[in-house]
């Protein structure tokens, strides 16, 4: 700006530059000035000088600019770099004293990396891309710019190269840019970025130093909302060096793309790493939070609570999930609640056998419904089992170990969702239920039930002295009624046994577990309870006969199981080999003992399903009666006793015809005799009743199949999916129906035939599938091999149930293998066998080798391929010594197993071959330590 | 005399200072330029020097320590005209690059040692050296490839810098710019290295490949050949992809798609494109900052691009000069830092919008621009700032070397609170 050596142009009344009237030059008028752009040029022209030096004015006028826009560009003033003398004493020498130390650091690592350096070019240049080939010239088209192929001269095409122009190659190619430009697909990288860093041949600083800067990646992805990314480099990450941060930033990453599964998995790992890292435990309370299960979610949160006091997030979200849980609960009394609940018990019993494949599913399919924070659980953990798969498994005892303690702990709080959730499951664990009494009786004061109910409250929140408190106090009401009130005494003990048994205080607990099971003999808790005491006191025979009595009573309870498998191992380490004769005598269960006493819950349900199906007037006999049938029903289900389930749950259907999982349940033992018309019937009254029943669906999908009726099993199917599109099951039978439709298109002129083979294929499938040992099985298996002759083209792809392709990496080889293992199919098996290269499978197992996975392969290899290929057979044995954890497995194995895979080496030696000698095999079994 | 020569230098602005000094650079390989600015740098610094070199006894006492502060941690003044400095990747030294007096290279290697430089390697070479850059070195082995006066690439053994370890008389003119990417871990694929000159040629070189670049853009035959005066990688993130954004003395930008070998977008921002870095070479493309002659920057939005529109921008009126550089933290994408003609430095944050894209009328994807806010600005010299670069080991650690030939190492504070 020039100084004043003109006079204004604009006379007295305006500024020279903008043309501001004098007037304005004014503290007043700065004062009230509001408009910013006007304060702006007031102070341009102030601080030029222009009108003259006005120190304080352009000061007052900076202060207003800085109150109405403290970010206005006039502000901006030019600034020398701060010093050390801009800082206080201590926050320089932190600065200085950071940079510093910095310094001598990076200066020992490059001292360091300098010596380590040997090798003039590094190893790295192998795995580089080839340079850029000649053939990248640069096609700019239209543009101002021409290409100009590097390797020839500069000039861009000379008359020579004319003549082998390809105009439709051009043409072509000035298309696809053209498309390229419109269709401009902005989310192409996702895809496109490797997921896994190779990271061969690095040391673990550079690993480090990798997956540091790809988490920063991850980071900034993350903060600019671009999460699908932010996962990917935090896959990335984890892939070159897994870190307690990398797992619990793509938790979050997870929590924001709402992928709960995965969130939960990757919190669980960061435990695993750092047990009780508050990062993972709120995100993994929000995972919680949002698949329903609010029990753990607020345990979780206690967790934060306790170690963090403070932590607002965590008060939080532990506010919202009460009041989630509040809202639940009128929910889970209504009645959808009830009879999934049985349901799940039939399931359950036959998930425990191992046998049915149908049943996880159907376990599954409870899962839609919010107001089931227990059968999420349970799917929760077998999907992610599955999911998995091995890896779960190969992590070992401490990892099981810990799952129980968890799930222990899980069961040990009680379900706010009230009753359903625990007995429901079979697992009445440790915690006391709300439900606990069958439905309160009306007689009962209500003192101790408002003091049980606070008890229940304080337990839930993890205040067990005072939750025992409170029991105390009710027991000490009711005390004095002596015998009726019985029942209700019995589960106070039984909830102060839990609080109790919570506190680590185990002799109390035994005592009122005592108490309450002398109120109410072979009642499921209390028994529970007081194993899980004497457990902890060491006193493995005590507990061991309870978890005993428990299992009597209901064979389908992990936690017994489980348990009863531990303290084998340690009684037969304690004892030796007679440990059995030092136990008490282990009292037998009376039949009927169970119903009144440890399915409190079952009555429950039954009394709302009553309410709400206006049922209420049934006599309390029939309702006995019902639940015996009911009982009888489900357990002649678990012996495969269709036939006689079919009766039980007709007559319970005479008693209340109202009872949506008898039906479904029915409909289950019709599919298994193949009498699909009839469960298609029961589906279809199941379906009235409720009408988001995802089991009716799937049954109903599975009768329609049986049935020929592909379209509408379809569309049961996708009813099915469309309710919960994670059941893997419904997802196989579609893909199965869909097969099926296809080829009945294409078949069509093969009429005659078509229907007659698909029955039989029908069968295949469904024994497969859901009954390997079924004798129907040889019948159909034979029509199969009799008609393998004839139209072996397409029928191969119908005898494997599991569609088995080639798996090209260790993730598929595992899926299938998992399928498999689910399925216990070896003729599966041994097809996957058949068609993996037998040097490919070390690969394929990676370190996923378990005893399972291995007991099935050589059942394959010993049933079903030795007669076919025995040098397969030895090739893949020999393949198979090589695999990862082989060792670790021979380790593993037992008695009856080993004798198994000696069998099979005689066999091997038994079949004369040229491709091995019976010196290979020796040399072989010493491989296998045999 | 001093003070005159001083102030007509400080205030030879924007284009014409640039348009001179790159026209004067081209024909007598920038002696005149050069030899004014040492004297009258020289000068400059002498005097000041009792003052600056301790830390400078500036009684400026600040009290909003809630913003990040721009240190002057260490300054030395040079003996040469400065126009490059980088860090040595994995090591707490750097190297400048620039022009003696008389006419010749040099490259000397600074260690920053209790609390001062020290004068490691000084490297007298024919032709002054302009650029410089680690980018596609491996960290072992840390080669500096430089483009220098002469058009020539070079790529130097800083342990045994007697011969070039590559060397190719890449370009007719002088290489203004150079960036190097697939070394240091950063981006994926092989290394390369692009250069621009004011032959108004791109070229992208394969350290493995000797004479003959791997890609080259030029303009056609017959059209005017613009001067390049930036380019910078991006795009890195699997081993195919890859593109080159190069910037004009006339405004333009053009993006280059080295896996399709074709012009991806091109744009123009009307003043003469000083300088473009993306935030991060080694993501698919998320930001550009372009800056510009007449002191602004305008940061696209590179996720979105729309097939007509292009990318969506913002650009803010930085510096009353020219905006020379801009550099991202190496640890923060978000966060960059410009350089400006009048000795400034200013310290800048992207904010992201809600949202990153929306449709347009036609339901196709369009970018959504963000805003920037300022963080900090100092002004450490009266002289351009001809070079920027944050250390890549240490958060917050930067260099600078500006005309005044002098380099600076500075510190910014709490850069990981933002």
């Amino acid at each position: 700006m020039t100084t004043k050596e003109h006079p204004s142009l604009w006379g007295f009344g305006t500024t020279k530059t903008f043309k501001i009237p004098i007037e304005h030059l004014d503290f007043k008028y700065i004062k009230k000035c509001s408009d910013v752009k006007h304060l702006e040029k007031i102070l341009c022209v102030l601080r030029s000088g222009e009108e003259g030096y006005y120190p304080e004015l352009t000061e007052f006028c900076e202060k207003r600019l800085q109150g109405l826009a403290p970010a206005s560009r006039a502000l901006r003033k030019d600034k020398p770099a701060a010093t050390a003398s801009s800082f206080t004493a201590e926050e320089w020498e932190k600065i200085d004293g950071d940079i510093k130390s910095w310094v001598s650091e990076i200066k020992k690592e490059e001292n360091k990396m300098y010596f380590s350096e040997t090798e003039t070019f590094p190893a790295t240049e192998d795995n580089l891309p080839p340079v850029r080939g000649s053939n990248s010239c640069l096609h700019v088209g239209k543009e101002k710019y021409s290409k100009s192929r590097p390797a020839k001269k500069k000039i861009p095409r000379d008359y020579a190269e004319w003549d082998k122009f390809d105009v439709e190659k051009e043409c072509l190619k000035i298309d696809e840019d053209y498309k390229e430009k419109i269709v401009v697909d902005n989310k192409a990288h996702l895809s496109k970025i490797e997921k896994r860093i190779d990271t061969t041949g690095l040391n673990e600083k550079e690993k480090d130093f990798l997956a540091t800067r790809e988490r920063e990646k991850g980071n900034e992805a993350f903060n600019s909302g671009d999460y699908e990314e932010a996962v990917m480099y935090y896959t990335r990450s984890i892939s070159a060096l897994p870190t307690v941060a990398a797992y619990n930033n793509r938790a979050q990453a997870e929590i924001k793309l709402q992928n709960w599964n995965s969130a939960f998995q990757d919190c669980e790992k960061v435990l695993e790493l750092e047990p009780g890292n508050i990062k993972a435990l709120l995100r993994r309370a929000t995972t919680y939070k949002h698949q329903n299960k609010l029990q753990e979610a607020i345990e979780d949160l206690s967790k934060v609570l306790d170690a963090e006091p403070d932590n607002d997030l965590a008060k939080k979200t532990l506010s919202e999930v009460e009041r989630d849980l509040k809202n639940s609960e009128p929910a889970s009394k209504t009645e959808t609640k009830g009879k999934r609940m049985v349901i799940q018990e039939v399931e359950n019993s036959e998930d425990e056998g191992g046998k049915d494949d149908g049943g996880k599913h159907e376990d599954g399919s409870g899962d839609d419904k919010p107001a089931e924070p227990h059968a999420m659980g349970n799917i929760q953990k077998k999907l992610t089992g599955k999911a998995e798969g091995g890896k779960r498994q190969a992590r070992g005892a401490p990892r099981r170990g810990r799952a129980a303690g968890a799930g222990a702990d899980k069961r040990g709080r009680p379900r706010a969702s009230a009753t359903a959730g625990s007995g429901a499951k079979g697992h009445p664990g440790s915690g006391p239920d709300a439900g606990d009494p069958p439905a309160p009786p009306p007689a009962a004061p209500a003192g101790p039930a408002g003091l049980k109910t606070q008890g229940n409250e304080l337990f839930k929140g993890g205040q067990f002295a005072e939750a025992a408190g409170k029991y105390s106090a009710a027991i000490a009401q009711l005390e004095p009624g002596g015998s009726e009130s019985a029942d209700d005494l019995s589960i106070l003990y039984s909830n102060r046994a839990a609080c109790y048994l919570k506190e680590g205080n185990c002799s109390g607990c035994i005592q009122d577990c005592n108490r309450a099971l002398e109120l109410h003999p072979f009642s499921m808790k209390p028994l529970l309870r007081r194993a899980m005491a004497y457990e902890t006191l060491e006193q493995y025979g005590k507990a061991y006969v309870d978890y005993k009595t428990v299992l009597q009573m209901d064979c389908g309870v992990q936690l017994a199981n489980d348990s009863i498998n531990r303290i084998t191992r340690i009684l037969m380490e304690l004892d030796g080999p007679n440990w059995r004769e030092k136990l008490s005598p282990i009292p037998a269960v009376p039949t009927s003992a169970p119903l009144g006493g440890w399915r409190p819950a079952a009555e429950t349900t039954s009394n709302q399903v009553g309410d709400s199906s206006s049922h209420h007037q049934l006599g309390v006999t029939d309702e006995k009666m019902f639940k015996a049938l009911k009982e009888e029903g489900n357990q002649c289900v678990k012996d495969k006793n269709y036939k006689d389930a079919v009766s039980k749950y007709s007559e319970c259907l005479k008693i209340n015809n109202k009872e949506c999982a008898i039906y479904t349940n029915r409909a289950l033992c019709y599919l298994k005799l193949c009498q699909f018309e009839e469960a298609k019937q029961d589906c279809d009254q199941a379906l009235q009743i409720d009408d988001g029943n995802m089991k009716a669906y799937y049954r109903r999908a599975l009768a329609h199949k049986g049935l020929k009726n592909y379209q509408k099993s379809l569309t049961d199917l996708n009813k099915v999916l469309l309710l919960d599109p994670n059941i893997a099951e419904a997802k196989m039978e579609l893909e199965e129906i869909t097969r099926f439709l296809n080829i009945k298109d294409n078949t069509a002129s093969f009429n005659k035939e078509k229907e007659r083979r698909k029955i039989e294929i029908q069968e295949v499938n469904e024994s497969n599938e859901e009954e390997p040992e079924r004798p129907s099985m040889e019948v159909s298996a034979a029509c199969l091999a009799s008609e393998k002759g004839d139209k072996s083209n397409w029928l191969p792809e119908y005898s494997e149930k599991l569609q088995i392709s080639k798996p090209n990496n260790a993730y598929e080889f595992g899926q299938v293998i998992n399928a498999i293992n689910t399925r216990k199919d070896k003729e599966a098996c041994a097809h996957l066998l058949a068609i993996t290269a037998p040097e490919d499978l070390p690969m394929l197992l990676s370190n996923k080798l378990e005893g399972d996975t291995f007991l099935l392969l050589i059942q394959s290899l010993k049933n079903d391929l030795i007669v076919k290929d025995p040098s397969l057979v030895y090739q893949h044995l020999l393949y198979l010594s090589k695999a990862e954890r082989f060792k670790m497995m021979l380790t593993l194995i037992s008695k009856g197993q080993k004798e198994q895979i000696e069998q099979l080496f005689d066999d091997l030696s038994d079949t004369p071959n040229n491709h091995f000698t019976l010196e290979d095999i020796q040399a072989l079994k010493r491989q296998y330590e045999l | 005399m001093l003070s005159g020569a001083h102030l007509a230098l400080s205030e030879l602005t924007k284009s014409n200072l640039l348009g001179r000094l790159r026209a004067e650079y081209g024909k007598r390989e920038g002696q005149t330029v050069s030899n004014v600015w040492s004297l009258v740098s020289r000068l400059v610094f002498c005097r000041g020097l009792g003052g600056v070199v301790a830390g400078g006894e500036i009684g400026w006492a600040m009290s909003a320590f809630e913003k990040p502060q721009i240190i002057a941690h260490i300054q030395k003044g040079l003996n040469y005209t400065v126009f490059d400095c980088k860090w040595v990747p994995c090591s707490a030294k750097f190297v400048t690059m620039g022009n003696f007096a008389r006419g010749t290279g040099v490259i000397q290697l600074y260690e920053i040692q209790h609390g001062d430089l020290k004068l490691l390697r000084e490297i007298e070479k024919a032709k002054p050296i302009k650029c410089g850059t680690f980018g596609a070195a491996s960290l072992q082995q840390r080669y500096l490839a430089t483009g220098d006066f002469g058009g020539n690439l070079h790529i130097w053994n800083l342990e045994a810098p007697e011969t070039p370890v590559y060397s190719v008389k890449g370009h007719k003119e002088i290489i203004n710019t150079i960036d190097g990417i697939g070394g240091l871990g950063i981006g994926e694929g092989a290394p390369e290295i692009v250069t621009g000159s004011r032959d108004g040629t791109v070229k992208v070189w394969d350290p493995r490949q000797k004479h003959d670049p791997v890609a080259n853009m030029e303009a056609v035959q017959g059209e005017n050949k613009r001067d390049c005066w930036t380019v910078a990688f991006g795009n890195a993130y699997n081993q195919e992809e890859r593109v080159v954004c190069a910037g004009y003395d006339n405004g333009d930008i053009k993006l280059f798609d080295l896996r399709n070998m074709s012009l991806r977008w091109e744009t123009n921002i009307k003043n003469g494109v000083c300088s473009l870095e993306f935030d991060r070479k080694d993501i698919s493309m998320n930001k550009l900052v372009a800056t510009s002659l007449e002191g602004k920057f305008h940061v696209f939005d590179m996720r979105t691009q729309h097939p007509t529109k292009g990318f969506a921008s913002v650009s803010e009126k930085a510096h009353k000069s020219t905006v020379w550089q801009v550099r991202h933290l190496p640890q923060n994408r978000e966060l960059f830092l410009t350089a400006g003609g009048a000795g400034s430095l200013h310290l800048w944050k992207y904010e992201y919008p809600i949202q990153r894209s929306k449709k347009d009328s036609e339901g196709v994807e369009m970018g959504v621009a963000g805003s920037v806010s300022l963080l900090q600005n100092v002004t450490l010299s009266t002289q351009p700032i001809s070079s920027l670069d944050w250390s890549p080991d240490k958060r917050g650690l930067c260099i600078c070397s500006s005309f005044d030939q002098t380099v600076r190492v500075l510190i910014v504070t709490k850069l990981h609170k933002i």
